[in-house]
């Protein structure tokens, strides 16, 4: 089930199964025109509710956020694209973990993405750059389990899919 | 003539003087000779000594140990932290409460607000200078961290905590100070106390001989040494400790040439790093900062007038001062340092009477500052000494960092101890234990647990201890099959009856289970809860003996194993490290990650000579994993383990397995949840009976140190090709409408029951009634929330409307 279908069902399942609900206890063979009325409304007030996040009912692994203005790094991008349920503490390793690695400095960069791992150890994200410096280093297969590791933790598509071109580069 | 005359009676008479010479007046001839000679070999002598000085000064002066540091505790909003913990963690860590903390090494707390003034620290990765921060607690959370001026930390590290030592075979530890890191009235404390002169003399000081040959003649024994810090120097640092005459002239000569070629400064600094200040078993404390960390547990620039006082007047006799040992006398010796230094006007007559006011300032047990955690240190050595050498780790000032976590390394100790204790009635009649954690994700081995008495450095049952494991072997035997999807799944029905089968060397073997019944037909992952022996061998016999070895391989297992049925009910040896690093791959959801002690390792000048990151590798599908990690859940809710719930809460879904071995010899319990695995054993060293299962022995120490941590709870499966059903208990069937004795488990997709039980009504047969996935488990969850919430709204407008 994608994301989009899953919203949907969301929106609209809540609202008939409260309706049955109420069909049950109240007015199961007396289905008159103010339960119409008010099922109706409520199918309309569901739709829009489901826009909503509610928060704490998420897994922790990434979510998708609408991102309003492209940014041009991929990597400050992909850092926010996924930043939905981040810590901060998280986020703020993994940034100076990649600016780490693009300034030069691995074992800086490794020992950033390890601190970022043990606070988050099931983020796509951290894995993807743990690979990627792997790749950096020249040991690609290690960046391949890497990979493969944050693929299994991560659904978010754009993450999912740099996940897999970096498999693909190095197959 | 006659002067001729007088001339030659004058030569005669010396002739004749000179024959008749007395034996005992030597020529003046021998005398030169002989002055030649002595001056000759004095130079000799002295050219030695120069070149022994020299050598031995200009070069590498101590072989320094390596130093071994745990994880550093890292801070950041919305972690889990007890604010106790904490406390005890900084107190550990030398951090000294105080009103206001206004320089590194201090603290506050009130109530759930802590201020610190963290130290500065050489990371890894880098410097961290001292930095005051404030952290708010709201219950075990962190709330809120930030500076004392407000601004924001995203996350930030405490100085790690030092572990211990790689020490020489003579185990001399000392840490190196320089001299612009001394402070200032340590020195002037040390000079007026043991050479007021240290400035003005030459190496040896005629002033401080005649005043202690004066104190000695009057004493008629030697009572005071009239050496110089120079002689101290060289005597502990080139000679004996013999107190003989030509050792007092060899060290004499040796004080000046060390002066002649060196600046008083460098002497001190020698000195200060060179002076004996303290034992700690076979370990002797060197230098200040070192015995600054063994007595005050905090770096030297830290330390007060009063414990600066209390080190220089150990220097005399650092056992006869022992502050631990004897506290009034080390205070007295302290007390009198302070008063000196106000005579000779380096501090005043006030300070020395404030400094005099405060305790000695010891911490109270030396061993959480120097090899608290020997079973830990030695995993660290093996893992190392696969990459260094011993001599570079005893004597190059290696910094080496570990994934040891304090707090967990300390809950793992207190748990092992406790229970271990109870389960030993009270008393200490040869009952063992070991345990081993690991963070399950990531392989980081965050506490290692020798042995019921932790700190004592004997044998390390975590790693040496190789005992079988009984039914922890079990999970191995089960994913062989879960591998196999088109011929074993969870609800798979299997045979729990009895079996014969002949062992390699001829022997029939009869599996019986524990309680002695056979089960009839029992589904497959209720075999595995139950640990069922029969069941569990009919099911490695028809997988094969040569799959379940493949899959123990591919878990971790190192050793070789010989094909005999009983492995198959774990009548293998393996230490607790070995059955940890096979439990992680199923903790890891399949993936092999190797178990990692070391973070890093930096040379003595801070540079990064190694780092040890993730490894991962693909071992298992992770779908067949995740279906063995669902029956070993089932494990701790209906199974052997579901005793753990007594103490942790039943919110936290957890994972595990039990072993004991034949006639209760070994009590195993191995388990995890999201974020940490842990490995229990208990036993007897010398094999014999515990009166414990796994269950009754193991798992207690287990669920007592899991109920300390605040545990993370096992997610549903995250495989995409992972389906749940509802499932008839009884049949292994799709369940349905009808039936009373249902379960909802997990499938690899394709893999489900295609036929109905018989309890399911036939007319609500539509199609096979698939529950969802992860992603619609979660939403559905999310759904009956909201349904609830509009079926209130809606009942509450309906009678409105009424």
């Amino acid at each position: 089930m994608n994301v989009k279908n899953s919203l949907r069902s969301r929106a609209i399942l809540p609202v008939v199964v409260g309706c049955f609900g109420v069909m049950d206890v109240n007015v199961r063979k007396q289905l008159d025109v103010r339960l119409l009325v008010l099922c109706l409304s409520a199918l309309i007030l569901g739709g829009c509710s489901s826009q909503q996040r509610v928060p704490g009912v998420y897994p922790s692994y990434d979510t998708v956020t609408t991102v309003q203005k492209p940014i041009q790094d991929k990597y400050a991008y992909l850092e926010k694209v996924t930043s939905a349920r981040r810590p901060m503490a998280t986020a703020v390793l993994l940034n100076e973990g990649r600016m780490a690695w693009q300034g030069g400095d691995i074992n800086g960069a490794l020992q950033k993405l390890s601190r970022a791992l043990r606070i988050s150890p099931q983020d796509g994200l951290v894995y993807y750059y743990l690979a990627t410096v792997r790749h950096v280093e020249g040991d690609n297969g290690e960046a391949a389990s890497l990979a493969r590791r944050g693929l299994y933790f991560t659904r978010q598509p754009v993450l999912r899919e740099h996940l897999e071109q970096l498999l693909d580069s190095l197959n | 003539m006659t002067k001729k005359t007088s001339s030659l009676k004058s030569k005669r008479s010396s002739q004749g003087q000179k024959r008749r010479r007395p034996w005992w007046r030597p020529s003046s001839r021998l005398l030169g000779t002989l002055a030649l000679g002595g001056a000759i070999i004095f130079i000799v002598w002295l050219g030695h000594l120069n070149d022994v000085v020299t050598k031995t000064f200009n070069g590498k002066k101590w072989a320094i140990p390596a130093k071994v540091y745990a994880q550093p505790v890292e801070l950041y909003e919305g972690m889990s932290l007890d604010p106790d913990q904490l406390h005890e963690q900084l107190h550990r860590q030398g951090y000294q409460p105080v009103e206001r903390p206004d320089s590194p090494g201090l603290f506050s707390r009130n109530g759930n607000t802590f201020e610190i003034y963290v130290r500065g620290f050489q990371f890894p990765d880098g410097t961290r200078n001292a930095v005051k921060l404030r952290a708010t607690f709201s219950g075990n959370h962190l709330q809120r961290l930030t500076t004392t001026d407000g601004k924001n930390i995203p996350v930030i590290r405490l100085d790690p905590q030092l572990m211990g030592g790689i020490y020489p075979a003579s185990f001399e530890d000392r840490t190196l100070a320089r001299l612009p890191d001394v402070p200032e009235t340590l020195l002037e404390a040390l000079v007026t106390v043991e050479d007021r002169d240290f400035y003005e003399h030459w190496g040896i000081s005629p002033k401080g001989i005649a005043r202690a040959m004066a104190v000695n003649i009057k004493a008629g024994a030697i009572v005071q040494g009239g050496s110089t810090l120079t002689q101290q120097l060289v005597k502990n640092f080139y000679l004996s400790n013999q107190r003989t005459f030509a050792r007092k002239i060899e060290e004499a000569f040796m004080s000046l040439l060390l002066e002649w070629h060196h600046t008083k400064d460098e002497i001190l600094e020698t000195y200060l790093n060179e002076v004996y200040l303290g034992q700690q078993g076979r370990r002797s404390v060197n230098g200040f900062a070192l015995a600054s960390e063994f007595y005050f547990a905090r770096p030297l620039s830290e330390l007060n007038l009063a414990r600066q006082a209390l080190l220089v007047a150990m220097v005399k006799g650092p056992s006869w001062y022992n502050p631990r040992r004897y506290p009034e006398r080390a205070k007295a010796r302290r007390d009198l340092v302070l008063d000196m230094m106000a005579d000779q006007g380096t501090i005043s007559q006030v300070d020395a009477d404030k400094a005099k006011g405060y305790p000695l300032g010891v911490v109270s047990t030396e061993r959480l500052h120097a090899n608290a955690f020997p079973a830990y240190i030695d995993l660290v050595k093996r893992q190392l000494r696969q990459d260094y050498d011993n001599a570079d780790l005893t004597s190059e000032g290696l910094r080496i960092f570990t994934h040891m976590n304090p707090i967990v390394q300390q809950q793992a100790q207190a748990s092992v101890s406790r229970l271990t204790k109870q389960l030993d009635g009270g008393k200490d009649t040869g009952l063992e234990a070991a345990m081993v954690v690991t963070s399950a994700r990531t392989g980081e081995v965050q506490a290692v647990v020798g042995g019921r008495d932790a700190g004592f450095a004997g044998f390390n049952r975590a790693l040496d201890a190789n005992r079988p494991i009984g039914s922890l072997v079990k999970p191995a035997v089960y994913l062989t099959a879960l591998l196999q999807p088109e011929r074993y799944t969870l609800a798979t029905p299997l045979s729990d009856e009895s079996l014969t089968l002949t062992e390699s060397n001829g022997k029939d073997w009869s599996p019986q289970n524990y309680d002695k019944k056979s089960h009839g037909e029992v589904p497959l992952y209720m075999a595995l809860a139950k640990s069922y022996n029969q069941a569990t061998a009919r099911l490695g016999i028809d997988v094969g003996l040569s799959s379940v070895i493949e899959t123990l391989k591919d878990m971790g297992m190192v050793r070789n194993v010989a094909k005999y049925p009983s492995l198959l009910l774990g009548s293998i040896d393996f230490s607790p490290i070995e059955v940890a690093a096979m439990y992680q791959t199923l903790a890891s959801g399949g993936y092999r990650v190797p178990l990692r002690a070391i973070d890093a390792v930096l040379d003595a000048y801070g540079q990064p000579l190694t780092q040890y990151s993730l490894s991962v590798e693909e071992a298992f599908p992770a779908s067949s994993v995740e279906l063995v990690n669902h029956a070993m859940q089932t494990t701790m809710s209906e199974g052997t383990g579901k005793a753990a719930y007594q103490k942790i809460p039943l919110s936290i879904k957890v994972a595990g397995k039990t072993g004991t071995t034949d006639e209760l010899r070994d009590s195993w319990f191995a388990g995890f949840s999201a974020d940490t695995l842990a490995v229990t054993w208990l036993g007897r060293d010398d094999n014999t009976a515990t009166r414990y299962t796994g269950s009754s022995g193991a798992l207690r120490i287990w669920s007592d140190f899991m109920s300390q941590r605040p545990l993370q709870s096992l997610e549903p499966p995250l495989s995409s090709d992972i389906a749940f059903y509802d499932i008839d208990r009884t049949t292994g069937m799709l369940g349905g409408t009808g039936c009373r004795n249902e379960i909802t488990l997990p499938f690899i997709k394709g893999s489900e029951p295609l036929q109905y039980a018989p309890c399911v009504v036939r007319s609500q047969v539509v199609s096979r009634p698939q529950v969802q996935d992860r992603q619609d488990r979660q939403d559905r969850s999310v759904l009956i929330d909201d349904a609830v919430e509009l079926i209130k709204t809606f009942k509450a407008v309906w009678d409105w409307m009424k």
